[in-house]
């Protein structure tokens, strides 16, 4: 099977969830979870999936890397205990990863200390800088500054990601590549995730959703 | 007209109210009337006629929006009249520690919505609630109270209960404590017994305290929005979404329009539902 590149399609209102098979099979993989949680997920919190995962009382947890500061908090002596892989995909060789991409710093355009500002956007985005950030925080991936450098010291599950970047096996999650986004995807996933709505139903359900959305934005095609 | 009935205030006494009036309620739902009608991001608008309206009926959790609204508002109000009234006619008997008891009562009424919310929340949490805990000592194995869609909507209600039981029961009491001593006597001379007591004459003669405590509650029960956002945010899933719980989540998504138009239309719901209500109500009021 081809390797389908639906965010554009997406976005023009040609490719839906229920119809494209690469959107669909997203649907699916997450009612393929059902049975396997524990008995409370509708009520656990991610502190307690963070501790489960850490006290070995649960194998895997579906989130960001960027949770690696609730282990790091909660259970120190637990980071390299955790490590982290992508959801396996139907297509073995674009087995890649969904990033969500950094925060950003920005100047003002009026700003009357433009060059003040651009000294301290230098700073930050220098070794020296992102030496301090990474003292305050642990990276939970690597920078999007060009040869900013990790730690010598990265938990486990932050080498687990680098590989994805140096074979550039990865892309930016749908919210940077589409506008299009319905506001109860929230609620619909829990549904398929709990086994309460088939997926096939769900997929249909979101693009309904979605396009609620593009119409009340007022986007083109919709 | 003003010979006949000489006003009790001059007209530059009403000015200050009705400045705020216009301002703070009539110029508002007049707004809120308009942007409905638009789409609305805040900063422009763009007038597209009835189309938000359509959009508000076509979402697909609005049956179940709607549904779980009546069911909770008749649910809560039921409750809260039955309580109230045993609560009311409870604490007018001359009972020990009867202020203690009051205070006890009405002490969830100050409570904020979201502190009860979040502190049931973890009461009904499945495995490390107290609830399903206390079940857990009598070998029993606890419903997931908050978990199960066929559950979850009731365990919110009956928290709403306990919190809206203090004002149901104040105004039962204020209801029983006005009826004349004269009605009391004449039963006693009669033979009447306490059940004839609370049968005929506390029952038909609370009946404006009853229909006070049926109106506010069936009105606070039709908007319900904090408690439910509080304990489980319309889910799991859409199964306690109610109507204001689904203006909240378009609200939140940046459907200005849209969002203004289900509260215009949440608006013309309690209005349908409360004014015929409120006439039936009143109309089986009996004199003293």
């Amino acid at each position: 099977m081809g390797r389908p590149r639906p965010a554009d399609d997406y976005t023009a209102n040609k490719a839906k969830y229920a119809t494209h098979p690469a959107a669909l099979r997203s649907f699916q993989k997450l009612g393929d979870i059902v049975g396997y949680m524990n008995e409370d997920f509708l009520a656990s919190t991610v502190d307690v999936g963070i501790a489960m995962l850490a006290e070995g009382r649960g194998a895997q947890f579906p989130i960001f890397t960027s949770q690696i500061n609730t282990l790091k908090q909660n259970h120190p002596d637990k980071m390299d205990d955790i490590g982290f892989f992508p959801t396996p995909s139907d297509w073995p060789d674009v087995n890649g990863l969904t990033i969500w991409m950094p925060w950003t710093a920005y100047i003002y355009k009026n700003t009357k200390n433009v060059e003040a500002a651009k000294t301290f956007l230098d700073f930050i985005t220098s070794q020296e800088g992102v030496n301090i950030l990474q003292s305050a925080t642990t990276p939970t991936g690597p920078h999007l500054i060009r040869d900013a450098e990790l730690p010598q010291d990265v938990p486990a599950l932050v080498k687990d990601l680098l590989p994805y970047f140096e074979s550039e096996q990865l892309s930016p999650a749908l919210e940077y590549l589409s506008p299009i986004k319905g506001p109860n995807l929230i609620n619909i996933v829990v549904e398929v995730g709990a086994g309460f709505r088939s997926p096939e139903e769900a997929a249909a359900l979101y693009d309904s959703d979605v396009e609620k959305q593009a119409q009340q934005f007022g986007l083109e095609g919709w | 007209m003003t010979k006949v009935f000489k006003r009790v205030y001059p007209f530059y006494f009403l000015i200050p109210a009705g400045i705020f009036y216009i301002l703070l309620f009539l110029v508002p739902t007049a707004v809120s009337f308009f942007f409905s009608l638009t789409r609305w991001s805040l900063m422009d608008w763009s007038f597209i006629g009835l189309d938000n309206f359509v959009t508000f009926f076509k979402e697909p959790w609005l049956y179940t929006g709607l549904q779980n609204t009546m069911i909770f508002a008749i649910l809560t109000s039921g409750l809260k009249v039955v309580f109230g009234l045993l609560l009311g006619v409870f604490l007018c008997s001359r009972i020990k520690s009867g202020e203690f008891i009051k205070s006890l009562v009405f002490f969830p009424v100050l409570v904020s919505t979201i502190a009860v919310g979040i502190t049931f929340e973890n009461l009904m949490h499945p495995s490390n609630g107290i609830i399903n805990g206390f079940l857990a000592w009598f070998g029993l194995k606890g419903p997931n109270l908050l978990g199960d869609p066929d559950l979850a909507l009731v365990s919110v209600a009956l928290v709403d209960v306990w919190k809206g039981i203090g004002i149901a029961t104040v105004i039962f009491i204020a209801g029983i404590k006005s009826i004349p001593e004269e009605y009391s006597e004449a039963l006693q001379i009669d033979g009447g017994n306490a059940w004839h007591k609370f049968w005929n004459i506390i029952i038909p003669l609370s009946r404006p305290a009853m229909n006070t405590v049926i109106m506010l509650s069936l009105i606070g029960g039709l908007k319900t929005f904090d408690l439910i956002w509080a304990m489980t945010k319309g889910g799991p899933g859409f199964s306690t979404d109610t109507i204001a719980s689904i203006i909240f989540k378009q609200y939140q998504a940046g459907f200005y329009g849209l969002s203004t138009a289900g509260n215009v239309i949440l608006f013309l719901i309690v209005i349908l539902i409360v004014m015929p209500l409120m006439k039936l109500l009143t109309r089986n009021e009996v004199e003293m």
